[in-house]
Formats: C-alpha cells, sequence, structure tokens
C-alpha cells in the first residue's frame, strides 16, 4: 500500500510539481495585483490575469517534464481562491471595494468554466445553442401558417423511408442469405459483384433539452434506437440492388454498424454488404 | 470488373495477384446542410439527404478502387470489404468510407 503510494507519487512528482508552481506563480500574480491595486476599467486584472499565468505556467511544465497536459488544476484553483477572497473576505488582506457583476467577470466566469468542462461548455456551445437557433429559424417558418390556421404536418423524428422489410419477408426468400462465401449442394453460375445497402437510424428524440443533457452522462439504452428496423432496411436495398443487377442470391453477408453525430445527437449507419451471385 | 467479397472464385482459376487495391472518399455534412435539411422536415417534404450522400460517397471510394485495379492489369478484386469511419470528434459530421480488396486476374 505505502509502496504503490510512493510509487504514484514518483510516478507523478512533475505533474504535482508543475501543479503546485502554477498555483504558486498565480497566486503570487494576485498578490501582485492587489498590493499595487492594479485597475482597468474599474476592476482589478487579477481575476484574469492570475488563472491564465497560473494555467501557461503549469501547461508549459507539464508538457515539457510529464510528457502531457494536466488539465489546468493550479488555474482553477487559483480562480477559486481569489474569488473566495474577492465576494466573501474583500479588503482583509488590503483595503478595496468588493468584486461587482459585471461584463469582465462573466467573461473570467467563462473561461474557467470552459478549462475546467470543456465538454460541457462545447455542448452548451455547439448543441443547446445552435439547436435554439435552428428552432427558431423553424418557428418564423412555420409563422406564416400558424397565421393562417393551418399548421404543418411534421411527421417523427425516424428516417426511415422505403419498404419495410421483415422476417416474414426474409423468409420468403427462395434462397436464404448466408454469411459464408462458399453454400454445399450447389453451383454458382455467374457472379454478379459486389452489393451494398445502408440506413441511417437516429436516436429516438424525446423531452426537452434537459433530458438530452443528461443523455450524453447516462449509458445508452437499446430501446432508444430502433436498431432492428435499420437493419432490415439495409438488408432490403441491398437484396433491391442484387435483384436490379439480375442475381438471385447473397453470398457472404457482412453487417456493420457505425456510431456517428458526436454530441448533437446520436445516429447510427447500418450497412450491409455481400456478394451477388446467380446460384442454382 | 468483377468485385467480389469471397476469397475465391469458384469455378474459375485465379492466374495472377496484384495486391492489394484501396479506394476512400469523404463525406462531410456541414453544420448548415443538417440545418437545412432540419428546416425541410419542418416544411414538409421528409428528406433523406444524408443517405443519399453516403450512396454517392461509397460509389465515389468504389469508382476510385476500380480504377487503381484497372490500372495493375486486373480484371477482377477478390476478398472486398467495405467499411465506415466516424472521423467528427464531438461534432461527428465527417464520415470516411474506405472499401480495400485484393485485385487478381482470372482465366475466363
Amino acid at each position: 500500500m505505502l509502496a504503490s503510494r510512493k510509487n504514484f507519487l514518483i510516478e507523478n512528482r512533475w505533474a504535482i510539481t508543475a501543479v503546485i508552481l502554477g498555483f504558486l506563480v498565480g497566486f503570487t500574480s494576485a498578490v501582485i495585483c492587489v498590493v499595487f491595486q492594479l485597475i482597468i476599467f474599474g476592476f482589478n486584472i487579477m481575476y484574469i490575469l492570475s488563472p491564465l499565468s497560473a494555467g501557461v505556467v503549469e501547461t508549459v511544465i507539464a508538457r515539457r517534464k510529464y510528457g502531457k497536459s494536466t488539465g489546468a488544476i493550479s488555474a482553477l484553483l487559483t480562480f477559486i481562491v481569489i474569488n473566495i477572497y474577492g465576494w466573501f473576505f474583500p479588503g482583509w488582506f488590503y483595503p478595496k471595494g468588493p468584486v461587482t457583476l459585471s461584463f469582465i467577470t462573466l467573461i473570467a466566469i467563462g473561461l474557467t468554466i470552459d478549462a475546467a468542462f470543456p465538454i460541457f461548455t462545447r455542448y452548451v456551445l455547439k448543441v443547446v445553442v445552435v439547436g435554439s437557433f435552428i428552432r427558431f429559424i423553424s418557428f418564423l417558418l412555420n409563422l406564416p401558417s400558424i397565421i393562417l390556421g393551418n399548421p404543418p404536418v411534421v411527421e417523427g423524428g425516424e428516417i426511415i423511408i422505403g419498404q419495410p422489410s421483415d422476417e416474414i419477408y426474409l423468409d420468403g426468400l427462395t434462397m436464404p442469405l448466408v454469411s459464408v462465401p462458399h453454400v454445399d449442394g450447389g453451383e454458382i453460375k455467374k457472379y454478379v459483384g459486389l452489393v451494398i445497402g445502408e440506413a441511417i437510424v437516429e436516436e429516438k428524440k424525446s423531452g426537452g433539452r434537459f433530458s438530452n443533457l443528461l443523455k450524453t452522462i447516462q449509458p445508452k439504452k437499446l430501446d432508444d434506437m430502433n436498431l432492428g428496423e435499420a437493419r432490415r432496411l439495409a438488408i432490403s436495398r441491398m437484396l433491391d440492388n442484387a435483384k436490379s443487377m439480375g442475381a438471385n442470391t447473397v453470398l457472404e453477408v457482412l453487417i456493420n454498424y457505425v456510431s456517428v453525430g458526436g454530441l448533437q445527437g446520436n445516429a447510427f449507419i447500418v450497412s450491409a454488404s455481400g456478394t451477388a451471385v446467380i446460384y442454382e | 470488373m468483377l468485385i467480389l467479397t469471397t476469397p475465391t472464385i469458384e469455378g474459375k482459376k485465379i492466374i495472377e495477384y496484384y495486391g492489394l487495391v484501396t479506394g476512400d472518399s469523404l463525406l462531410g455534412a456541414s453544420m448548415y446542410k443538417d440545418m437545412f435539411s432540419g428546416v425541410r422536415d419542418v416544411v414538409g417534404g421528409r428528406t433523406s439527404k444524408y443517405e443519399e450522400e453516403l450512396t454517392s460517397a461509397r460509389n465515389m471510394a468504389l469508382k476510385s478502387m476500380e480504377e487503381k485495379a484497372e490500372k495493375k492489369g486486373a480484371n477482377a478484386i477478390i476478398g472486398t470489404r467495405v467499411a465506415y469511419h466516424n472521423l467528427g470528434g464531438t461534432m461527428g459530421n465527417t464520415i470516411m468510407v474506405t472499401i480495400f480488396g485484393t485485385a487478381v486476374s482470372y482465366q475466363e
């Protein structure tokens, strides 16, 4: 137990040194700013300068010696310390006025939150802001028809079109689909070529922005996706391709799933590929 | 050009292997495109723009693989595999389609 803790300390000594040094630099700069009253636009510049310098020192040392960034821990620490000082103990160290909420404090808070939780801020910027903008545009587009009294019919989120192919459709084939390259007891008359079918399935959008935000940290449920339907659609498109090329069955069918969409909502590409043949 | 996923051609003899041939293409759906397909969904016409573009990207990759095989003097590609990759990071909007196979020539 003691040995493993010692190992951990030795392995991460440069990361710890970087955090401590960064915090010291940030703290010193904050003290200097308070003592000399470096005020611009009626605002002490330590709220921006100190976390920034702490983060810069920490990142430079960590990159050089530790090999990777440590995530600006000291910037966050410095920010918390000087904000506790500025909001709750004004004039305790040196006589000066309390912190007031201004545009610059808001920017500083935003920058620090971005350094601490990058995925969260990116979600807010790219998904919530863009999503609200899209909603606003669609509201503007719908406005004339709402005024005229016939709101447009908005269909569900699933992008699934074309004929549905279900298990009955697959069972009705004269020759079953196989995932192997060779079938005993028959003869391949002619190779027709590669056939591919694709389908995109989107996650069912349910609830508002807040539940979607929760979904980014919750594990996914299989019920949220209509994967089975998408797979059948991909297979049926592949079969349609094969039939249009004159084949009667498909050998060596492979099915692939790729996740796309990132933070903007989840979608899956389901693809089925195989070799179309004329088989007897 | 015969393109197959099987490792052999039944009843035919492969006379020469030319090696691996690949083809790939990128499908970058921009935010604006997404936005306008969303708008179109709202206005009425159901769209599967993304699926159409996926098919055209795949055909482009297939064509570039075929051209490479032809340049090598092959008349068939065997053991073909198709793969889709997500390259977009947190935005997740760029999709890469890669197709690869073995260029061979077989006796007719």
